[in-house]
Order: structure tokens, then C-alpha cells, then sequence
């Protein structure tokens, strides 16, 4: 073990991570210094608010305060791991597979030990924000509720939890790269399927374990469930804790010792696995038996795709399917459906008027076809040069890129239009005209998306890419928010006044044909302007690249 | 100097890669320096310097930050690693960019930056994979001429190329592979003279022991 290569190592890793956001020079917002202080602030900030907020707690609630304060102490711990390990996932996740079997490490003399020491480091450096802010929260009210004793083992506790996780995400990637090359190269297109399914489903569940329903079962099931499941290594620091709280000295220099052994075994394990699974298999995928080149026709052909725009909405669809980065955002749609539907179906109650369910749907025809189509241009990469090179013509272009995104759109508003149907219905002539409303959304928001991703994309192809700048991104949201609100409103407001909404509503009830004339007119004037900036943008790119 | 010659697939990236211990082997051993790569790769990686057929440097990495990572791999202090960085930085013209992030690098000058790191170690074994491609001219000129003094040093290199006139006028030995496996081995000359086309090209030669030397009746056929 070298320490000084660990350190660099880290560091090289860390810096990676940060200047991701693709900054052209290095400034010293890409430098590791900047979480120091990011960290420093968010400790002393709360601190200081928190120092003057506990003296306000009437002293009625004073117990009260104290229970939860103890809570919240316990559950950092088994928190700080959860949290790490979701979100080093996502990050893997987001990692085109090229790069991460042409590391440069991979050929550097690295021991894997070396190897995922540093490499925890530097995921529980990027993370320590969690860390600061949590600490800085509860010290003030750890030292006035008479809690001080907790608060050094719980946050000493809580930073090996953070490394806890870094090790298991570490023992996770090993896993991850060697099960999806060997199960690439056995399954083919089958394999890709399943990756696809699997992906997807860890995209929602990682989305549902944020919804603060979930994250408040989660919360009580940890403080609740901790003295039972202490049996489990990953409650070991959070059950020291509460020996702690409960002044069992012998059981919490236990639970603390076990911590510690645990985490050594974690990381034991993840250099074990990436000594094992060191050498990246390179992947190749076989998707048919015959070696002879067979020419394809495409069903789109038939839907007014002339062959050259049906030929890129199958290159647009397949990579949709095969780039494991790109995943991500096939999974908006349904991590979409899972936010706004998961408080519905948690509380049913709330949504007695039928308001909800229109404005609730409005999200999937205003997020899904501006997301997609805005990453669809940077996605290509270098390659772009391959595409561009081509004799297309912007109109084929525009009806290759988009195919993908308007289907999944189209599909997965349908779908919520019709879940929402069954948790808050409507009826039939306003589904008819949400749909309606709907499709003009879809066309516009992806006319919009594909506009700002031709002005402003980001052909970077490495860890979490946007495929798009920033200024862009803030740009299509906005139109597609006015553009969304524009075609929506008339006919919102019609379910608003007509019984939509609880509670007395100072409009009479309007009719809904003049509404939805309003907003088809609306709609029919956004989808010519949208398309409009769209064409000016793919020209652009196409004449000037 | 063994310059390893094949068609498109044939293998070298692959033998490359399994000397450097990076792919298994389905059989047999492979010893760098002595030391075996299958059970010691990283001991066996402390003697060689490696390029490989598309450098994957750490993008966000400044070339100076990264040189920094490569040296401390290697084990070298911060005066070894600024003296042997600096010179092969100013060999190849790179001394300008050194602070410069690196996604906004050149192939070529990725490909300057990936021979330095495997350069700056003086390693026994050097494996590189097609190191010239994307060099412009000079430095191309320059990298041979350090190829060709660090053999005379008895320094061990293993060169894939597919300018096979390269691969004639430096390298003291040839290996061709096809599918996987030798088919030629030798001096320029004997693998010539194996072939039975002692006063034709190495490009001849390739083609006829490759199975391809029929190139003028597949263009014909094509039809273009």
C-alpha cells in the first residue's frame, strides 16, 4: 500500500468527478479545495442557525425535541450508507461502458487495494456535503438538549458509514461489470432487454426511495426496526448509538468495534472482487446467427418516414435501448409516473376533486418530450461527424431524432391519463380533450427540446453527461413551461370552474368546446413556432458543423 | 525492437493487453522481466510502459496532473518525475499544453501524452500499441529515433502497426498474426525469404501470407 499513489489517486478520481460539468479550464471551482469550503459553510451555517433556533423550542416541546433529535442521531449512520450507495450507483450507472474498461488505471501498476481506497476516498470526499450539513444541524441541538456524549460517536460513526458505502459501491461495480459482460456476451439482444428492464426498475426504485413518504416509513422503519435488526452489519454503527443513548457502555465499544471490523471486511471484500474482476472484458455483442449482411426494411417506412428518417429513428431507438448511459432517460417517463402518482396512491383522500389528475398528467407530455429530445443531438458524441456527414436533410433529420420521443411520450401519457382516470376520473369529453392537449404538448415540447439541442449541445460522452449545456437545458425548460402552461390553461380552466378542485371557485362554470378551441388554436400556433425554431437549429447544425 | 503485424482482428491489441495482465489468457503464462504478469500484474506493470490503441486518459485531467498520477504510480519522486516529464514534454511539443485540460486534446497530442507516461518511467519493456497514429511528422520522426536509442539500450519493445513500411525500416524482428495466431516470424529478410518473395515488399509478403494478396480482383469485383 502506498499512501502517497492513494492520495493521488484519489485526487485524479475526484477531480474527474467535479469538473464532469465540463468547465474548459481549470478554475478553482474544479478544484478538490471547493468541497473543503462547500463543507465548512454548510457546517457552520446551520450551526449558527440552529444555535439560536433550539432557544425558540417552547419548553413544552422540549421532550419532544429531544426524542427526535436522538432519532435522527441514530439514523444518520445507516442514512450516510444508503445515500452514498444510491447515489455512487447513479453515477456508475451513468458511465458509458467504453470508459470505464479503457481506464487508465487499468494498465497502471495499481494494486486493487490501492486501487479502491482511493477510489472510496474520493466518493466519500464528494459526498461529505451530507456529512457537514447533518452535523452542523445537530450539534447545536445535541449540545442544548443535553445530548453532547452522542454527537462525537455519531458523526465519527456516520463518516465510516460514508466509506461503509463507498466500499460496498466499490464491491457493486466489480459485480455489475463482470455480470453484465458475461451475461452481454451468452444472452445477446435478449441480455440487452433484461439490462434495459433491470435499469429502469433501479431508476424507480432509487426515485421512489426519495419520495418523502417513503423516506418517512424509511425513517421510522430504521429507529423502529434497528434494535431488532442489529443482527444486520449495516445497522451495527446506528445499534451502537442507541447503546449509547441508553448509557450501555460495553454494548456501544461492541457495536463500534464491529463497525470497524465490518468496514474493514467491506473493504477486504471489494479488493478481493476488483483483483478477481480486474481485467476489463471487452464486450461483444452478437445479435444474429447468420454472418451474411441482410439489408432491412423498416416498418416506420409506412407512417410517413421516408426510408432516410426511418433508417435514424431505428439508429435514435437502438441506442436508446443498447447505451447503458442512456438508460437514465428511457426511465423519465416512469420515474416521472412514480413522483407524481406515488403521493395519489399514498393518500388517496387528497384527491377527491378532478383537478389533480389533469394538471398531474400535464407533467409527462411537458418533461418526457422536451428531456429526450433535448439530449438526442449531444448523445452522438464524435460521432456526430458520421451522421452529419450524410446527405440528410433537416425535415428527415428532425423526423429521425424525434420518432423515439414522441412514441415513448405518447405511450407513457397515455398511461397516466389512464392510471389517473382510475385514482381521479374525468369524464369521457374532457379525457378526450386532456389527450388532445396532450399530443399538441408532446409535439411542441420535443420540437422545442430538439431546437435548444441543436444550439446548445454538449457532445461530451463520459461520466453523467447532459448531452446538453446548461444554458440550453434552462432555455427548453422555460419555453416548454410557458409553451406547456399556454396549452393546458384553457382547458384547466374549464375543469377547474366545473367541479375540478375542492372549495368554492370565484368563476363560473365554463364550457369546455371553447376552452379546448382555445388551446388547439394555441397548440396549432406553438407547434408551427416550435417547429420553426426547431428546422432554424437543425439547419444550422447541418450547414455550419 | 518485434513489431507485431496483422489484419484488422487478428489479435495484437489482444496479446497486448494479456502481457500487460489485463486480459486472462485461456492458457499459459506470460513473465515480464521475470516476473509473472497472470499472478503479479502489478509487479509485472512496474517494468513496462504501455500505449494503448486508443488512449483513454482521464479527460478532465489536466496533462500535468496526469503525468503527476502516472509518476507516483510508477514510484518515481517529484524530481525524477519533472525531470524525465519536462524533456519528453519539450521532445514533443507538449510543453505548452501541460496545464491544459485534456478533453479538449488532439488525438495526436492524447497520443503525445500517453507516450510520455509510458516513457517517463524508463521502463525494460515498452508495448505499444500503433503509437504513431495521429503523430504529425516531427514527432513521429522523434518517437522513432527514441524508439530505436532505447533499443540499443536493451530496452525490449513490442510495436503494432499497420504501416508496414514502418515496421520494415525499425524493427529488428517481425511477428505476423492471423486469427489469433503466428504465421511468420523473423527478420524482415527471413520472413521474406520464407515467403518465397526475396526482393518484394513487406506489403507484399503481408498480403500474400495473410491470405489477401488478391486485392486487385476483389476491387474488380466490386462493382464500384
Amino acid at each position: 500500500m502506498r499512501p502517497a499513489l492513494i492520495l493521488t489517486l484519489a485526487s485524479a478520481l475526484f477531480k474527474s468527478y467535479l469538473r464532469s460539468s465540463r468547465r474548459p479550464r481549470v478554475s478553482f471551482f474544479s478544484k478538490p479545495k471547493i468541497i473543503l469550503v462547500i463543507d465548512i459553510i454548510l457546517f457552520t451555517l446551520p450551526a449558527l442557525v440552529m444555535f439560536y433556533a433550539v432557544d425558540a423550542i417552547p419548553p413544552e416541546y422540549v421532550s419532544v425535541a429531544v426524542t427526535l433529535t436522538v432519532q435522527a442521531l441514530i439514523s444518520l449512520p445507516v442514512l450516510m450508507t444508503l445515500a452514498t450507495i444510491i447515489s455512487g450507483l447513479m453515477f456508475e450507472l451513468g458511465q458509458g461502458s467504453a470508459v470505464s474498461s479503457s481506464e487508465a488505471v487499468n494498465w497502471l501498476p495499481v494494486t486493487p487495494r490501492e486501487y479502491v481506497a482511493a477510489s472510496a476516498l474520493s466518493t466519500s470526499s464528494l459526498y461529505s456535503f451530507f456529512l457537514a450539513l447533518t452535523a452542523g444541524v445537530t450539534l447545536p441541538l445535541a449540545a442544548k438538549l443535553g445530548l453532547l456524549y452522542m454527537w462525537p460517536v455519531t458523526i465519527l460513526l456516520s463518516a465510516l458509514s460514508l466509506l461503509l458505502g463507498a466500499f460496498i459501491v466499490e464491491f457493486l461495480r466489480a459485480i455489475m461489470n463482470r455480470v453484465s459482460s458475461t451475461v452481454y456476451r451468452k444472452r445477446g439482444r435478449l441480455a440487452m432487454a433484461i439490462r434495459l428492464i433491470a435499469l429502469i426498475l433501479l431508476f424507480s426504485i432509487i426515485q421512489l426511495a426519495f419520495q418523502p413518504y417513503v423516506l418517512y416509513w424509511i425513517l421510522g422503519q430504521i429507529v423502529g426496526g434497528i434494535q431488532l435488526a442489529w443482527v444486520v452489519p449495516f445497522v451495527w454503527p446506528s445499534t451502537a448509538i442507541i447503546s449509547l443513548a441508553s448509557y450501555d457502555w460495553l454494548k456501544t465499544t461492541l457495536f463500534v468495534s464491529l463497525s470497524f471490523f465490518f468496514a474493514l471486511v467491506a473493504y477486504e471484500t471489494a479488493s478481493r472482487l476488483r483483483g478477481r474482476y480486474w481485467s476489463p472484458v471487452p464486450i461483444s455483442i452478437t445479435l444474429g446467427a447468420s454472418s451474411e449482411y441482410i439489408p432491412r426494411g423498416s416498418t416506420s417506412t409506412r407512417f410517413g418516414f421516408n426510408p432516410i428518417a426511418s433508417a435514424l429513428a431505428m439508429k435514435e431507438f437502438r441506442a436508446l435501448l443498447r447505451r447503458r448511459e442512456l438508460a437514465r432517460f428511457i426511465a423519465i417517463p416512469i420515474v416521472l409516473a412514480v413522483s407524481v402518482l406515488f403521493p395519489s396512491l399514498a393518500s388517496p383522500g387528497d384527491m377527491s376533486g378532478r383537478g389533480p389528475g389533469f394538471f398531474i398528467a400535464a407533467f409527462v407530455p411537458f418533461l418526457t418530450p422536451l428531456m429526450l429530445s433535448s439530449i438526442s443531438i449531444g448523445s452522438e458524441g464524435n460521432s456526430v461527424m458520421n451522421l452529419l456527414s450524410l446527405p440528410i436533410k433537416p425535415n428527415e433529420l428532425i423526423k429521425g431524432k424525434l420518432a423515439p420521443t414522441w412514441l415513448i411520450s405518447c405511450l407513457s401519457t397515455f398511461g397516466i391519463i389512464v392510471v389517473m382516470e382510475i385514482i381521479a376520473p374525468l369524464s369521457l369529453s374532457d379525457v378526450l380533450a386532456t389527450l388532445v392537449v396532450s399530443a399538441m404538448a408532446i409535439a411542441i415540447n420535443s420540437f422545442i427540446g430538439l431546437g435548444i439541442a441543436a444550439r446548445w449541445p454538449d457532445y461530451t460522452v463520459g461520466s453523467r453527461s447532459r448531452y446538453i449545456t446548461l444554458k440550453g437545458f434552462t432555455i427548453g425548460m422555460i419555453l416548454s413551461g410557458f409553451a406547456t402552461l399556454a396549452v393546458y390553461a384553457p382547458v384547466g380552466l374549464h375543469i377547474i370552474t366545473s367541479g375540478g378542485v375542492r372549495g368554492p371557485v370565484p368563476l363560473s362554470s365554463i364550457d369546455l368546446i371553447p376552452m379546448l378551441i382555445i388551446s388547439v388554436v394555441l397548440g396549432g400556433v406553438l407547434i408551427v413556432l416550435s417547429h420553426i425554431f426547431c428546422k432554424k437549429g437543425i439547419e444550422n447544425v447541418l450547414s455550419n458543423f | 525492437m518485434r513489431g507485431l503485424l496483422g489484419p484488422n482482428g487478428s489479435g495484437k491489441s489482444t496479446t497486448m493487453k494479456i502481457i500487460m495482465g489485463m486480459l486472462k489468457p485461456d492458457s499459459g503464462n506470460i513473465n515480464v522481466c521475470g516476473v509473472d504478469v497472470r499472478s503479479k500484474p502489478v509487479e509485472a506493470r512496474m517494468h513496462i510502459g504501455y500505449v494503448p490503441e486508443t488512449p483513454f486518459l482521464y479527460e478532465y485531467l489536466s496533462a500535468a496532473e496526469y503525468l503527476d498520477l502516472v509518476g507516483v504510480a510508477y514510484g518515481l519522486d517529484g524530481i525524477e518525475r519533472r525531470n524525465r516529464t519536462g524533456e519528453l514534454l519539450k521532445a514533443l511539443q507538449m510543453d505548452n499544453h501541460v496545464n491544459e485540460v485534456m478533453s479538449g486534446f488532439s488525438q495526436g497530442m492524447r497520443q503525445k501524452i500517453a507516450l510520455i507516461s509510458a516513457l517517463m518511467h524508463k521502463p525494460e519493456v515498452l508495448i505499444l500499441d500503433e503509437p504513431l497514429n495521429g503523430l504529425d511528422p516531427r514527432s513521429a520522426r522523434i518517437v522513432k529515433e527514441i524508439l530505436h536509442r532505447l533499443a540499443d539500450e536493451g530496452v525490449s519493445i513490442l510495436f503494432s502497426t499497420h504501416v508496414l513500411e514502418i515496421a520494415d525500416a525499425i524493427c529488428n524482428k517481425i511477428t505476423i498474426i492471423a486469427d489469433g495466431s503466428t504465421i511468420a516470424e523473423g527478420t524482415s529478410k527471413q520472413i521474406k525469404a520464407m515467403s518465397g518473395l526475396k526482393d518484394s515488399s513487406l506489403e507484399d509478403v503481408f498480403l500474400k501470407l495473410t491470405g489477401s494478396e488478391d486485392t486487385a480482383k476483389i476491387v474488380e469485383a466490386l462493382r464500384l
